[in-house]
């Protein structure tokens, strides 16, 4: 075999070497790029979960803010003048519209006192997520619209405060659906803790969603309700699940795990 | 068949090689040239180059044009880089074995580098070491082109492969 034979095998070689190397160089250059990839795309879910939380705290803050100035202000003006109109009982004014006037400051009262109640919810703050529920599933079994039962399967541990009330307001939204849309004549809510977490489950017999379903619904225009949920749940990465039961009763299974449950730094 | 049949098919070596040129630049075509004109005329001179290389030889048509095969060889690993090039800079898919012209690109530059030089000696080699020849053909040129062929099926059964 003479030199130039050897040049040509080694020749060959190298060439195929550099074809090999060339192929190995795009391959990592490319790994590399789908690593910044995924590294970007997890900054920018990680950057869309502190934006829905701060939407949503900015909107609690203000809820409390209109919740103290309806309680503390103008629910304290009313009540003066409440009181005043009770004490010119035997003045020269007519008994009747003194009475009206009374009936109609009494009415104002007690809705400021429910709208104030109803935008911060002051036995969440004070006693928790399960006699907040409690209260609320009593509240609704005495409207008579529906019979309303609450079961405590295991007692709900306190969590982080913007957990229990994100729970509490995905709750009333619920809530608020199956009297709306679902018209069910009862409700049964069930809250317990499982190895997954916490789990809060609405049952009713009214007419409601399946999971296929709320998954279409949630990005149709419209359904703030159910958005809301969505962005409440996805703040304190619960999940939900729609589904019916062998005896065709409607349920929403909420699961808050238990790593979303510590009291985490407000944003 | 050659040596069984006494039938000379490097005519048809010749068209094949040829054809595939074609068909491989059209392919390229909207990958890697942004100008039209310069595409037609690398692809016109390069055919042009290798008609005239196979009619002016000795036996014409009847012989397999090396020379002229070594040069598309070339132009084949200039269209891989490029290619490869592309798929890098555009970052059009993620995951590259999901991509047709990856395949193409690594079936084309593995046969292409493992043939160009086998090319560009084989007249020297027959004439002085025909069993060095036939060793390299077997050792290279056979693995390399149905290294190729693997790649471009894989590549044609993407979506999008074409």
């Amino acid at each position: 075999m003479n030199h130039l034979s050897v040049l040509i095998i080694i020749g060959i070689i190298a060439m195929m070497i550099l074809a090999f190397g060339l192929i190995v160089f795009v391959i990592m250059y490319q790994r590399r790029i789908i690593a910044h990839h995924l590294e970007l795309k997890k900054v920018n879910a990680q950057k869309e979960l502190e934006l829905v939380q701060a939407s949503i705290q900015s909107e609690e803050d203000e809820r409390m803010r209109i919740a103290s100035e309806l309680h503390d202000d103008v629910g304290a003006t009313l009540a003066s003048a409440r009181l005043f109109l009770y004490k010119d009982k035997n003045s020269q004014f007519d008994e009747k519209i003194i009475n009206q006037s009374k009936e109609l400051l009494d009415e104002s009262i007690t809705k400021i006192r429910n709208i104030s109640h109803k935008l911060q919810p002051a036995t969440l703050q004070h006693l928790g997520l399960e006699l907040s529920l409690q209260a609320l599933i009593e509240t609704l079994d005495k409207s008579d619209t529906l019979m309303a039962t609450h079961i405590i399967l295991q007692p709900l541990p306190r969590v982080a405060d913007n957990v229990e009330l994100a729970v509490y307001r995905v709750s009333q939204e619920i809530i608020a659906n199956i009297l709306k849309h679902a018209k069910a004549m009862s409700v049964t809510l069930e809250t317990g803790v499982s190895d997954a977490g916490i789990t809060i489950l609405f049952t009713h017999d009214g007419s409601g969603l399946t999971q296929e379903l709320y998954e279409m619904q949630i990005y149709k225009k419209g359904s703030t309700g159910l958005k809301n949920i969505v962005n409440r749940l996805k703040s304190i990465n619960a999940t939900i699940q729609f589904y019916v039961d062998d005896s065709y009763f409607f349920r929403a299974l909420i699961t808050i795990p238990f790593a979303s449950t510590s009291k985490s730094e407000p944003i | 068949m050659k040596r069984v049949l006494h039938v000379n098919y490097d005519w048809a070596s010749n068209l094949f090689v040829l054809v595939e040129f074609f068909f491989l630049s059209f392919y390229y075509r909207d990958k890697i040239f942004r100008n039209k004109t310069v595409f037609y005329t690398v692809l016109a001179t390069l055919s042009t180059f290798f008609v005239v290389q196979t009619l002016r030889a000795d036996k014409s048509i009847w012989h397999f044009n090396t020379y002229g095969s070594c040069v598309f060889c070339l132009t084949y690993i200039i269209y891989c880089i490029l290619g490869m090039y592309a798929l890098l800079k555009e970052q059009k898919v993620i995951f590259l074995d999901r991509s047709p012209l990856f395949w193409v690109n690594v079936g084309f530059i593995l046969y292409s580098s493992g043939s160009f030089l086998l090319f560009l000696f084989k007249i020297y080699l027959q004439e002085t070491d025909m069993d060095l020849l036939r060793t390299l053909w077997t050792a290279f040129f056979l693995p390399c082109n149905i290294l190729k062929n693997i790649a471009l099926a894989i590549g044609l059964r993407k979506k999008n492969a074409l």
